[in-house]
This record gives C-alpha cells, structure tokens and sequence, in this order.
C-alpha cells in the first residue's frame, strides 16, 4: 500500500452551466513528483484551486496526510503546507526580492516593526542555497527577467515551508536555460521531501523530472501511470480519446482563389517566421496552447502589434497594416476573445455598440446617422437573433452568448473580407454556440475568409476547413481536412512533432 | 433559464417616475437651479432685474466657454487641469502684444496662438510621452502659472487701446455683451458636436472602453489631440475676453478656474471615469455655481461660502451617483 500525502476522492465542483469536475479522483504519493495532464479547459486548474482553497468543492472529501480536511481559504491550505505556484505572475513589482519572498510574514524586531536585517539576511542564505549568488536580495523584483520572477515566486512557496508544492505551468514563461533551473530546484525540493504537483503541457519534461502521470479530461479522471511505463504517444492518446463529434460545418463551402497571403511574418518573441495563406471561402483553424502567439498572430494581422518583419498580401497585392483602422479599411474585421474589456462597450446600449465600431459607416457630411445605426442593429438582432427585447438595451445585461452576437454583428455587418476571430465562443453554453458557428460558417459561404483561433478542440475540428498549427510563436505543422484529427493537433500543438526534428 | 433571462431584463422598466428623474443628472440639476432662482426672486428685488442677468451671465461666459470642450474631452477621459493657467498666460501675451504696439487681430490671434501651443503640448505628453492626463496636465498647470507670471513681472497689464476694450465692453447685440454671445455660441455649437458631429460623438465611445474604441478603429490619439488643442484655443478666447472686459490683466488671471470649472462638471454629470456627461449638464452645473455667488453677493454673505457649498454639492452629487449605479448592477 502506497504512503499517500494527498488524496482527493469524487471531487464535484458546478460552475452555472458546467460540471467543471466530475468525480475527479487523485492521489500525491509522499515524496514524488506528480504530473497532472490534460488538454485545455480539462479542470486541472479548477482542481488546482480547490487545493488551494480558492474553490470549496460541492462534494467529495480530500485527505491530507490521513486526515478529511476542508480548505476555509488559501491562508488555510497554506497553513497545512499546501502552497501554489500559479500560471500568472503574481509578483509585488516595486518591491524588493526580499519583500516578495516574505510578503506578509515579515520578521519582527521587539517594537514590532519590520526587521529588514533578518529578513535580508534569511534571502540571501535561501538564494545562495539554490544558486542565486548573482540575485541581490534588496533588488527590485521588476528589474529581474520574467523567468528569474518565477523562480523567486517558487522560493516564496519554499519560504512557507510546504509540504506539496504545486506548480501551474511554470515553465511556460521560462527559457530552456530557466527550465533546467528550476528543474534542479524541483529535485532539490524533492530530496528534502516536498512532494510538488506539475501542470505542464510540455510533455518532454514530465518525462524529464516526473514519477508520475495523472491524467484527466473533461473534468474526469482518466488514468494514472508511472511515468517510466508510458510514452508521449499514450499520454496524447488518453489526452483525447474523445468520440464525441461535432459537426460545426467544416469542409461545406466552395474554397477558392487566395485572398490572404502571409509571409514569414515576425513580432518580438511571439511570432516567429509565420507564412500562411487563407483562401475564400475558408475557415483556417489555428490551433495551439495558450502563450503559443496565437492571439498576437491575429493581433499582428489587425494592426495592433506591428510586426517587425515580413509580408502580407491581400487579393495578390503587398499591404502593409499599421493600425487597426488601416486594416479595418481593408476589410479586415477582428473578434477579439476578450469581448468584455476589449470588444464591446459594455456600459452602452446595443444600437450604441453598433455604431461605435462603425461611426466611418454611419457618418454622413461628419454627422452620426444615429437612425442609421439603429435599423442595423434590429436588422441584425432579427438575423443573429440576439435575444433581447430592445436595441436600446445596455450590452452589459445581455448573455455571454448573446453578448458575442453583438460583436459579430458590428463587425460582419461591414461586410469585411477576412474576419479574424479569437476563441469564438468560450463561456458561451452549447445551444449559442452552434448558432455562432452557422454565422461563421455563412460568412465563409459568402467567399469571405475567416482565420479562427480556438483552444476548443471539437470546435476546431468540427469548424475549421484546414488547421495550421502553432508552438511557441512558430507554425509547427499544416492539417488538411481529411488529415485533421485530435491526436495530430496534439501532437502538434505540444512540439511533439518539433522535437522529432520534423 | 430563458424566461428568466428576459424578465430580469425587463425588469428595470417598472421604475418610479421620480426615481427615474434623479438618474438624470441634467434634471435634478434644473431642479436646484429652479428652486434658488425662485427662492431668490421672492426674497431680492434685484434678482430679477435684467442688469442682474447681465452680471451672472458675465460670471458664467468664462467657465462655459472653457468648459464646453473640456467636457468633451472629461467624457472621452481625458481630464485638463491646465486651463486655468492657459487663460492667464495667454492673455498676458495678447496684452503684452498690445502693449507693444501691434494690431489688435494681431494680438488676439496672438493669445490663441499661445492657448493652441499649449493645447498641444498637453496632447503631447499625453500621448507621446504617456504621461497620464491628470498629472501632464497639473504639471503644464504649474509650467504655464509661472511662465505666465515670469513675462510679466508679476504686475497688473493695463493701458490696453480703447478699441481693444471695447470688444467686450461696448459692443453688443440687443444689450447682450460680446462675452455672453461668445459663451451662447459655444455652448450651442459644442452641444451640437458632441451630440451628433461624428468626430465628437467618438467621445463616448472613447471614454467607455479605450480598448474597444482602439479595436473598433477608432483614431483615438488623433482625437486627443484635437481636444486638447480645442480646450487651449477656448482658455485662450476665455483670457483674451476677460482682460478686454477688465481693460487689465491682473497677475491672478486664471487662477483657480481649472478647479471650478472641473467641479461645475462633476455636478453636471461628467464623470471622471469617462463615457457620461453632456454640455446641457455642464451648462446647468455652470449656472448653479453662478446663481450661488450671485445670492451670496445680493444678501451680503461671506463669500467664502460658495466654495464650502459647491464643493458640498459636487461630493453629494457624485455619492448619488455612485449609489445609483451600485443600484443598476
């Protein structure tokens, strides 16, 4: 029988419309390191934050060291020697490495006050300890790289004397150099007897550091191995191992003549040498992880980052985008997945949102054609059938599905040639989300093209007409339709494919 | 799960009517201005006389004719504490012009000239530099006090040409002074642009959400400029007419205006978080501010207690605001 620190047993957790978890079940062995895999939207953060007392889970139990424990809030867990290292930063950026590694549990002199001399004196000894001698512990956390505040977030987890360790995707902001780093402070770690939780979705180096391999999908657990009795192909292959398909239209319209052109285009670190075409009548899928450049791909294409290198070719001709008005001109229309902060304007009523993204259109002699705006919005409303009984509603009470109905509707009704969309229907509930992908689709049928970025895989594959797919800023790999299944986007988007030297 | 979404949406229609009065901010505002000019007229014979007008209308024609922009702007979200010292500096530079003998258009195209250069080196720092808008522009505030205060000595402008005087002082349409006409003029053409001229109308859509405003391909920087510079050439005019009425250009000229004007704003509905406010607003905020100084001059009251009562009905008005909003969500 194995010596367990950590049990979590039929684990539910409901979120308004979503079984987030589903008898998710998981056991840590004390001292090992435990990989916890699965695609996006799996739950595995979900899970992470029960763990962390940021969620109450609605049923099961979880076993800390033999003992059914209930987590009041993250002070709590962390109190019983569960600390977390989130995805996101969360770093203190003008204060000192000293100050973000104590944070709040500052040494104190007899008068109470704040006892720099100790605490500097305690950071150096645990930055020497894991080789920072070249980190001064009095400098200033934002004046250090990405990776080196990871690293100090990690110390800060150590500081707090932890039991189990949980690392969420912590090498996603890491160089190869910065990997190795705190893969030695892992084992180190380890040999002191902290059992730590790694979310990666870099296969390699679960097979680099790990012991073992939970795996979960769909909010379930699916299986758990020992990491020395597995390859990568198993672990993509119980990654997936969906039969559920969605037919969202893929391969139903007429594609033709190139409307797209892209060549090696180049932004900062996010987007490496991307060539691509798109052609009318198309949906281009573009699948990848989270911090892949996807999004900055898009970005790239509508003018708000400008690329630095590279060429895009529109109907055949050079065209350079300098801003999202130029390509707005163009016939360039972008859906951003952030809907809510950078889409709509949500304090405003729907008429007000269709004219706001269109005042070129509804502008006659440099006045508002308020009217104007008015009628597309009711005639768009019918169309889309955003459900609502009045244009003059505020966005902000509408749903999310119907929320990005609006946002479609003040781009698509400016007939654009290209609609870039990100992530078109997360949090969006299942009926929505197929009315969504008709209006695409329509779009497409029209002799329009859309690039569509989506970390939904049934999605991707049950809308996309082909699928480029990206790793860390690079095209990894091109599906046709007849070539597009789960586990080669898997593959793909993991850098499986990369690493073979393909 | 559907019908229930509909319901919720319909729901706030049901309101009271009163409720619904004091959500809008232009109608409690008409409210208060009603019920002192009311107040006033059964208690000051002057009150009413046309001559009383007249000198309230004075009061106002400088605010207004700063503010009307800077509502614009405040509602696109972008706030200008410089105007205060941009009216002084850039009439002591049409006085100083005056003084040294140039033509008069010379000189007044001089002190706008002055107001637009300052406009723009707002607009400048803010978008250029990224300086936020409050502190670029409390720092041109400082910038411009002292500059303007340094080139002329800190002295009294006077001896300015009878003609130049006459500007505000004699010339009239119907008894209406230049200074009122100007302010009128103002008032209407920005309500006209902001309302329904497309560029301006942008502000709303700017102040709601800059991000989306950015995404939906609006020039935002370009619109930032423009304002800017607009807000200058009214602080100008603003300057200009004040020292024609005064026939001087004291050494406070402009000061403390950028405040006033500010808090006439927020009790007209402008909000400093951008996307809410309108020039009827700021016009009746305006008024409220004028017709309190004015009671206190006709009865003979310290008038240190206008700033005790604007700044009370600017946090009231705000705090009801603030509780109406909580309401809706």
């Amino acid at each position: 029988m194995a010596d367990f620190i950590l049990q979590l047993k039929n684990i539910v957790k409901e979120f308004p419309g979503v079984k987030a978890l589903n008898n998710m079940m998981f056991n840590l062995e004390r001292g090992e390191i435990h990989a916890l895999i699965g695609e996006n939207g799996a739950g595995k953060s979900t899970l992470m934050k029960i763990l962390s007392g940021i969620y109450m889970p609605d049923e099961g139990e979880i076993v800390l060291d033999g003992e059914v424990v209930k987590f009041k809030d993250t002070l709590d867990s962390e109190k019983k020697g569960i600390s977390i290292v989130h995805q996101e930063l969360a770093v203190f950026n003008t204060s000192s490495v000293s100050e973000n590694i104590f944070t709040t549990n500052f040494p104190k002199t007899k008068l109470g006050l704040i006892d720099y001399k100790t605490m500097y004196k305690e950071v150096r000894r645990l930055l020497d300890t894991y080789g920072f001698q070249d980190v001064g512990e009095k400098r200033t956390m934002r004046n250090l790289s990405v990776g080196r505040q990871q690293i100090i977030e990690i110390l800060r987890a150590v500081k707090k004397n932890a039991k189990i360790l949980i690392l969420d995707e912590p090498t996603s902001a890491l160089t190869e150099k910065e990997t190795e780093v705190l893969m030695t402070i892992m084992r180190k770690l380890n040999k002191e007897g902290v059992s730590i939780i790694y979310i990666s979705h870099r296969l390699e180096e679960i097979f680099q550091i790990c012991d073992s391999v939970t795996i979960m999908r769909d909010g379930q657990y699916i299986k758990t191995l020992a990491v020395k009795d597995t390859c990568k192909d198993e672990l993509v292959r119980y990654m997936v191992g969906r039969d559920v398909v969605y037919q969202y239209g893929a391969g139903t319209s007429q594609v033709s003549d190139e409307l797209l052109r892209v060549e090696s285009l180049n932004y900062k670190n996010y987007i490496k040498d991307v060539s691509f075409t798109l052609h009318r009548g198309e949906v281009l899928g573009i699948a990848g992880l989270e911090g892949a450049g996807r999004t900055e791909l898009l970005e790239s294409l509508f003018g708000v980052n400008n690329p630095e290198h590279g060429k895009i070719y529109l109907n055949g001709e050079e065209i350079k985008i300098a801003s999202p008005a130029d390509a707005k001109a163009k016939g360039i229309a972008y859906i951003t997945k952030d809907r809510k902060n950078k889409g709509l304007f949500l304090r405003m009523s729907i008429s007000d949102n269709m004219l706001a993204a269109n005042v070129d259109r509804y502008t006659k002699k440099n006045l508002m054609q308020f009217k104007a705006a008015k009628i597309a919005a009711v005639e768009y409303k019918e169309k889309f059938q955003i459900k609502t009984p009045d244009v003059e509603k505020k966005v902000s009470q509408l749903s999310g599905g119907n929320q990005q109905k609006v946002l479609m509707s003040m781009w698509i009704s400016r007939h654009p040639q290209i609609l870039l969309i990100d992530e078109p229907t997360r949090g969006i509930d299942v009926g929505t989300k197929e009315s969504i992908h008709n209006l695409i689709r329509d779009f497409a049928k029209q002799g329009m093209g859309v690039i569509m970025v989506s970390s939904d895989m049934p999605e991707l594959i049950g809308a996309a007409d082909r699928i480029i797919a990206m790793y860390e800023g690079r095209i990894s790999g091109e599906l046709k339709l007849d070539e597009i299944c789960e586990e080669k986007i898997m593959a793909l988007t993991s850098g499986i494919s990369l690493s073979k030297g393909a | 799960m559907e019908s229930a979404n509909t319901l919720a949406i319909e729901k706030p229609a049901k309101k009271s009517i009163i409720k619904k009065i004091f959500e809008v901010r232009e109608i409690v505002i008409l409210l208060l201005v009603l019920i002192l000019a009311v107040f006033m007229s059964l208690n000051s014979e002057q009150f009413l006389s046309l001559g009383n007008f007249r000198v309230v209308g004075n009061y106002m024609a400088t605010d207004m004719i700063i503010g009307a922009f800077l509502t614009v702007s405040l509602i696109a979200g972008n706030t200008d504490f410089s105007v205060g010292s941009n009216m002084g500096c850039s009439a002591f530079v049409c006085g100083l012009m005056l003084n040294a003998g140039y033509s008069i258009p010379v000189c007044i195209l001089g002190g706008l000239l002055c107001g637009v250069v300052i406009g723009a080196i707002n607009a400048f720092i803010v978008v250029r530099l990224k300086v936020l808008p409050m502190i670029a522009t409390m720092g041109t505030w400082m910038i411009f006090k002292g500059a303007g205060l340094m080139i002329i000595n800190s002295s009294t402008l006077s001896n300015f040409p009878i003609a130049f005087k006459a500007i505000v002082q004699d010339w009239n349409i119907a008894g209406i002074s230049t200074l009122i006409i100007t302010m009128l003029i103002v008032t209407v053409v920005v309500s006209f642009l902001l309302k329904s001229v497309s560029f301006f109308h942008q502000a709303y859509f700017i102040g709601s959400n800059r991000e989306s405003a950015k995404l939906a391909g609006i020039r935002v920087d370009r619109f930032i400029y423009v304002l800017y510079i607009l807000i200058g050439l009214c602080a100008a005019l603003a300057g200009i007419l004040s020292i024609s009425r005064y026939g001087s250009a004291p050494a406070s000229l402009g000061q403390g205006v950028e405040f006033r004007v500010i808090s006439a704003l927020l009790i007209g509905g402008v909000s400093l978080n951008g996307g809410e406010g309108s020039i009827l607003g700021t016009f009746l905020g305006i008024l409220l501010m004028a017709l309190i100084n004015n009671a206190l001059t006709l009865f003979g009251i310290d008038s240190n207690l206008q700033n005790v009562l604007i700044g009370s009905i600017m946090v009231i008005a705000v705090a009801v605001d603030e509780a109406n909003r909580r309401r809706q969500k």
